[in-house]
């Protein structure tokens, strides 16, 4: 250090540090005084806190193989999320080895400073340094040991409903909710955020319309409430007229309401209760309540785990291939913890938890129900494998989607050769007339073709002409049936016949209509069956007429296997073959698993399994780490539950993002389904699992939501808004108070809790036929959250700032104005202070 | 040394004059044109300067079609055609790009499975197969055609069941297909202003100009409407037939009447115009190539006190910082916000502040012995940010797009800028820790600073300028410049982790949510306070400061490269 001032010009800590250790030893407390005096113990405990939140955050991160540089072969895994930890980051971060280090930084601070760092005007930004931190320390600990947070669905406005017997309902008006009360059925099929009053001193003015499908004991109808107007509420009705299927009702009977005993009104929505984020600490609950009633009461669960899936058999779930999961049951109990329990006098107890997994329904071979199931693949060549599953007794699986595969299970050998038999279609005609029968058979496949000539019936003024026929026809989901249209023109009038076949047994059923032709007449294709619904005929087509008596029909189907037909039994281990392809046709030829039979063309099938005795079981299918969607969080978990003492069968809880009370009040994302449990005592207990929720210092109710966007509106895209605001008021009294907003980075405070714009309501389209879309922004979802503290924090942060400042800019100015004055007076280089 | 450094310089200066002399040659060689005839015929200049209504902003065509090119064929141009062609061409003539490669798919590894389902399908014993195949390695960009193979749609599907590590792959190549298809690119093309309507009311697609839109109340207004569609219909039909004539007479039309639809919602022309050249300039990250002769030359003014390297280097800096800040400025212009939402954005303007700082601190120490190491730093940072946008523009985009709602606050700016900036004065500090153990390993005295970076310069202990026999020593002048940083950088960084409490507390209502993002950043910090605390207790100052300031740096850049692209949290959207 040739070049260096002499050393001694700088009195540093070190010389310090030296002054306690010369002092004698003072017995234990004195030694660890001295032990938290050390500066190369706080270095140490910085050094232990770097690595345990450098673990907690991003886990460890290491290379699988040799190939460092490639991305691919580094791995990265959570410890905290492993099964002896299973902690959320704010939960690591709580956690007693963070506090203690915490706790021991705080003190080594204190005392070394106390100890080591004169209070004297050079050290000042030392001191404010360390003084920051401990205030921050401090104010950290009220904050964190005090946290709630959580989130607060509010709903803009709910349908209220009064039915004529004074009965009362309601629901949120939110597109597809539906609600049954009494005789009633109400469902919302509308939210329009832009409807324009038309008249009235507003005119011009634009509310919210929210119309509601009535199915009353006696009508349907439609009514639309306007926000705001409710003197303009209106109903509107089916006419029956083509041209306008709907009309005004005040147009079409006279008076604007239907019923005008049926009284429903909107209103705003208020929320009572915040669910608490679960990823910010674990805070499941249970919630019951006894079938029939309302209200939920909750149960905390304390100790169940979040991020791995514990199991106490492979039996009681389906496990995907090639998992391996430990068995690792829980013994969780949940006792009662809240007034109006349903089971005030009986634990819970959970005995499994999966992280993500779907329920559903297997076949299982074996044990003694005759369930014949077989297991085939087609391969064709540069096409992949296709598995199909089919089940004989079962009438959807027992063929494939495209009807080409087809599974039937034979009692005796009769039935196993009534499979063969190939027969086509056949209609009877019986004329009242002459007494006379037509036997007409048909051929199996044929296209519909209008236009045909007509046939005379010989006798008689009739004629027929057959317009389609179809058999196995499934008209609507569930109901198959055998059908022939027949065109009869008598000498005065024309109408057309549905001629149906029973659907089971194979004898002629007199399932006969007439339908007058009025309307068809025009258009040949009116009655085309893909477009129409036989049925529905009344509807848009002509209207049913008294049957005529002069023809009597029958319809018998034709039979012909399935292009693949497998015949299973007599025997059980019995399995055939029969083809029936326009290349190809068989009779039966024994098969056996494992075996690959030739279709042609390199088409083959192979028989994977086969099993005359089997059943179905439903149990949780635990999906893939891989195949885990991290959007979905805790959506899938589940627990399986039942009660303390053993006496109920277990039962697995799905978890619900919000354990709303029916499924009306269910928003457009989320699941709505609870489980069941039946006591012993025959009473039936339903339970989801879901989120613990605190009251709301005050009900907090959405007046009004607004998407402010970018240039050009809505795209679609986030990036297109600009901001989302949420007005709302909070009880207050009897009444509400002003509205205030909350949008993003706008928060507003209310009875000590914070609330946040947090998520939104987007457009959504139909979830289902028959769903209506969402023109979205019927709720908002409020965070909500205390922050007790964070003004201590604040302040310690500012003081350390303060004192880096002092520290590295102000105090060398001090230095330097000391030395000037040391040099006028000794003329030589003088001392400088400490450094800290 | 003197002695030494003398006998040295003859070479030094002509390996110099041979580097820049290369730059110069590299950067001015004629590239061979690629394009057809018919592309290097059509004019799309005024065509690239028009308005496209894209995710709630207005763009240049030029930035739109280069936005959503980077979707189809990444970072990549087809047959040497600028993006805005490529556009018109797959929408206006799909048909020919069935088998061309032009869909770019970024993981390589993706593309090694690709080439292996392909290599056992019939196409590949089709000729030029292999070559073919080599090239898709190479590039990235592989045909339609070759893409919808029913082989390759399997083997697609298994990646698409693996959320954890292939699926978001497929979704890029999903992407880029669908942005490929004409239908969509054609209803993208919202290019006419809505008459009468408001800032708010969506622009409409040339395609609905058509009759077949004519009942719709949206399109009744526009009063060319007819025009607009036999202009758009005439283009179409002229690009199919690659008539350039005709096409750029129908692109002359179009671009003379839409800025007149609805002159009050049209942009100006300037930022149009401007928005396009930014992008036809590469974003301007090409401004590396200034910074390193500048590094080079700061670096043997340093080594070698060799003052005429100094000058130069300086100007060379100061030439490059301006084509920085310009470049930045533009980005502002045209984006009509400061440039810090993105990671291009955060990257480039991290880099820019640092110069900033680099110029204060060299304005500071003009006497002292520190002087041009701050540049030195500054240049070294800027080049590594502006070379790590220029060859890595898929990860570190350059489009321009609009701020998540989240980021629309006063303390967004404040915090985002003021982290940003320390994180490129710790980068900056790790050059200097860098140079410092380079300078011991090859036998330096283990000198150090006694009052620390400021307090050295303040306290009157400066070091003085390199002249006469008071001369520092280059382990003094690197350990007084790191320390300089890292106390810039250390208040910075708390000061910025303060805010970012606030702007957390203010936005999703705590402070503080151990966020990964937020989590190293303290780390960093934890690492600096290590650092202060070991220059107390440590004999070898120097080389301890020099050892943390590195290992800072480390965890700095782990939090910017590891964290946000693997480890994502609440902060993954900046």
């Amino acid at each position: 250090m040739g070049r260096n001032r002499p050393s001694q010009a700088c009195r540093s800590v070190d010389s310090e540090t030296a002054a306690p250790a010369q002092r004698r030893p003072r017995g234990l407390l004195g030694r660890l005084f001295d032990l938290f005096s050390s500066i190369t113990l706080g270095i140490w405990l910085l050094s232990f806190l770097f690595l345990y939140s450098s673990i907690g955050s991003a886990g460890l991160i290491y290379p699988t193989s040799l190939g460092v540089f490639n991305k691919s072969n580094w791995t990265n895994v959570q410890v905290r999320q492993w099964r002896p930890f299973e902690m959320t980051e704010y939960e690591w971060f709580n956690w007693w080895p963070f506090v203690l280090l915490i706790g021991l930084i705080c003190t080594n601070l204190v005392v070394a400073t106390l100890r080591r760092i004169p209070l004297r005007k050079v050290n000042f930004g030392v001191w404010m340094i360390h003084t920051g931190i401990i205030t921050l320390a401090l104010g950290s600990v009220w904050y964190f040991n005090t946290k709630i947070e959580g989130d607060s669905p509010v709903v803009r406005r709910q349908v209220q409903i009064v039915l004529p017997t004074g009965e009362r309902d309601s629901l949120p008006a939110v597109p597809g909710a539906q609600t049954a009360v009494g005789d009633w059925r109400f469902d919302v099929s509308e939210v329009n955020l832009n409807w324009t009053l038309a008249s009235g001193p507003d005119k011009g003015q634009q509310t919210i319309a929210v119309t509601v499908r009535v199915m009353g004991p006696e009508q349907s109808f439609m009514r639309q409430l306007l926000d705001g107007y409710p003197q303009y509420t209106e109903d509107i009705i089916a006419t029956g007229n083509p041209q306008q299927p709907m009309a005004r009702a005040i147009k079409a009977i006279g008076t604007a309401l239907v019923d005008e005993s049926l009284a429903l009104s909107l209103e705003t929505s208020p929320q009572e209760h915040v669910y608490l984020a679960n990823w910010v600490e674990k805070s499941w609950a249970l919630y019951l309540r006894k079938q029939g009633d309302r209200e939920w009461v909750q149960r905390p669960i304390d100790g169940l785990p979040f991020y791995n899936d514990y199991i106490g058999s492979r039996e009681e779930v389906w496990l995907p291939d090639g998992m391996e999961l430990p068995l690792d049951p829980l013994d969780i109990s949940v006792p009662p913890a809240e007034a109006g329990d349903p089971l005030p006098n009986t634990d819970l107890n959970i005995s499994a938890y999966l992280r993500y997994a779907d329920i559903e329904r297997r076949y299982l071979s074996g044990g003694t129900m005759l369930d014949p199931f077989v297991q085939v693949h087609v391969a064709a060549p540069g096409q992949p494998h296709i598995s199909y599953d089919l089940h004989a007794f079962d009438r959807e699986k027992r063929q494939d989607p495209n009807g080409v595969l087809q599974l039937v299970w034979a009692n005796n050998e009769a039935e196993r050769e009534a499979v063969t038999v190939r027969r086509d279609p056949v209609i009877e005609i019986g004329v009242a007339q002459t007494g006379e029968s037509l036997v007409l058979p048909l051929p199996l496949e044929k296209a519909f073709e209008a236009n045909l000539e007509f046939t005379p019936v010989a006798g008689t003024d009739y004629a027929y002409r057959i317009d389609f026929w179809r058999d196995n026809w499934e008209i609507e989901p569930g109901q198959v049936v055998s059908m022939a249209q027949v065109s009869v023109q008598t000498g005065e009038r024309e109408f057309k016949r549905w001629v149906f076949a029973h659907p089971q047994e194979e004898q002629v059923d007199r399932v006969v209509e007439d339908h007058s032709t009025h309307d068809h007449q025009a258009d040949p294709h009116g009655a085309d069956p893909h477009s129409s619904d036989p049925h529905g005929g009344g509807a848009h087509g002509g209207g049913q007429v008294e049957l005529d008596r002069g023809l009597d029909m029958k319809y018998v189907p034709g039979r012909r296997p399935a292009p693949i037909t497998l015949v299973a039994g007599p025997r059980e281990e019995q399995l055939s073959l029969i083809l029936s392809t326009p290349t190809k046709e068989t009779g039966l030829v024994p098969v056996t698993v494992g075996e690959s039979i030739d279709l042609g063309d390199g088409v083959s099938i192979e028989i994977d399994r086969f099993s005359a005795r089997g059943g179905w079981d439903t149990r949780p299918r635990i999906v893939a780490p891989e195949r885990r969607d991290r959007e979905v969080k805790e959506r899938k978990s589940m627990v399986k539950l039942s009660t303390r003492d053993g006496d109920t069968a277990s039962t697995w809880v799905r978890f619900h993002h919000y354990p709303v009370r029916s499924p009306g009040e269910n928003l457009r994302r989320y699941l709505y389904h609870p489980s069941e449990m039946r006591m012993p005592d025959g009473t039936i207990i339903e339970v989801m699992l879901s989120r613990q929720r605190l009251p709301l210092p005050a009900p907090v109710v959405l007046d009004d939501f607004e998407l402010i966007t970018h240039v050009g509106g809505y795209t679609g895209s986030n990036l297109s808004v600009l901001n989302w605001r949420s007005l709302v008021s909070f009880a207050k009294g009897d009444s509400w108070t002003d509205s205030m907003p909350v949008a993003v980075n706008e928060p507003a405070e209310y009875g000590g809790y914070w609330y946040f714009q947090a998520q939104w309501d987007p457009p959504s389209p139909p979830r289902a036929a028959g769903d209506p879309a969402s023109q979205g922004l019927n709720y908002t979802v409020l965070g909500v959250g205390n922050r007790n503290g964070v003004g201590i924090q604040l302040l310690g942060c500012c003081i350390a700032v303060l004192g880096m400042l002092y520290a590295f800019y102000y105090k060398p100015t001090l230095i330097r104005r000391m030395r000037k004055a040391r040099a006028a007076t000794t003329g030589g280089p003088g001392l400088v202070g400490d450094r800290g | 040394m003197n002695a030494e450094t003398r006998r040295l310089r003859p070479p030094v200066k002509g390996l110099v004059a041979l580097a820049l002399g290369l730059l110069m040659f590299g950067g001015c060689a004629e590239k061979e044109d690629l394009r057809s005839e018919f592309a290097q015929a059509v004019d799309l200049e005024d065509w690239g300067r028009l308005a496209v209504h894209h995710e709630g902003r207005i763009k240049s065509f030029d930035s739109f079609a280069r936005t959503m090119m980077s979707y189809v064929t990444g970072p990549r141009l087809i047959a040497g055609q600028s993006p805005a062609f490529t556009y018109l061409d797959l929408a206006f003539r799909p048909a020919s790009y069935l088998d061309t490669d032009v869909l770019f798919i970024k993981n390589k590894p993706t593309r090694g499975r690709i080439v292996r389902t392909l290599q056992s399908e019939a196409v590949s014993a089709q000729p030029g197969f292999t070559a073919r195949m080599d090239a898709f390695v190479e590039t990235g960009l592989i045909s339609p055609q070759l893409l919808n193979m029913p082989a390759v749609n399997d083997l697609l599907e298994i990646m698409r069941q693996d959320l954890m590590r292939t699926a978001r792959f497929v979704t890029m190549i999903d992407n880029a297909k669908a942005v490929a298809r004409p239908d969509v690119l054609h209803r993208m093309l919202r290019m006419v202003a809505p008459p009468g309507g408001t800032f708010e009311t969506p622009w409409l697609a040339l395609q609905e100009m058509g009759p077949s839109f004519a009942g719709d109340p949206r399109v009744a207004g526009v009063g060319a409407r007819e025009q607009l569609a036999e202009d758009y219909g005439r283009l179409q039909a002229a690009w199919a037939a690659q008539d350039a004539e005709r096409v750029n007479g129908a692109l002359a039309a179009l671009s003379s009447v839409l800025p007149t639809i609805e002159p009050a919602l049209y942009p100006d022309a300037d930022r149009l115009s401007w928005e396009s050249w930014y992008f036809k300039a590469k974003s301007m990250t090409w401004v590396w190539l200034l910074y390193m002769p500048a590094l080079v030359l700061l670096l043997l003014s340093l080594v070698y006190r060799w003052p005429t390297a100094r000058r130069l280097g300086m100007g060379v800096f100061l030439v490059a910082f301006g084509f920085h800040t310009f470049a930045l400025g533009l980005r502002w212009y045209v984006s009509g916000r400061w440039p810090n939402s993105n990671m291009f954005e955060a990257v480039t303007t991290a880099a820019w502040f640092g110069g900033i700082v680099a110029l204060v601190c060299e304005f500071v120490v003009r006497r002292s012995a520190m002087r041009n190491v701050f540049a030195l730093g500054s240049a070294a940072a800027s080049m590594a940010a502006l070379m790590a946008v220029h060859f890595l523009p898929t990860d570190l985009s350059p489009n321009i797009g609009n701020m998540m709602p989240v980021l629309h606050n006063v303390w967004l700016y404040i915090h985002t800028n003021i982290i940003i900036a320390s994180y490129c004065l710790i980068f900056m500090a790790a050059i200097s820790a860098l140079l410092y153990l380079g300078y011991r390993v090859f036998g330096g005295r283990a000198d150090f600073v006694r009052m620390g970076g400021a307090g050295t310069l303040i306290a009157g202990d400066g070091l003085p300028a390199d002249t006469g026999d008071k001369a520092a020593s280059p382990g003094q002048v690197m350990d007084g410049v790191t320390m300089v940083l890292m106390e810039l950088s250390f208040v910075m960084l708390w000061a910025g982790l303060v805010m970012g409490a606030i702007w957390a507390d203010h936005s999703w209502g705590r402070p503080w949510g151990w966020d990964p993002k937020e989590v190293f950043a303290l780390n960093t910090f934890l690492v600096f306070a290590v650092l202060v605390h070991v220059r107390l207790k440590s004999r070898d100052k120097g080389l301890w400061t020099a050892v943390l300031a590195v290992v800072g740096a480390g965890v700095m850049l782990f939090n910017w490269i590891v964290i946000n692209f693997w480890i994502t949290g609440l902060h993954s959207y900046a």
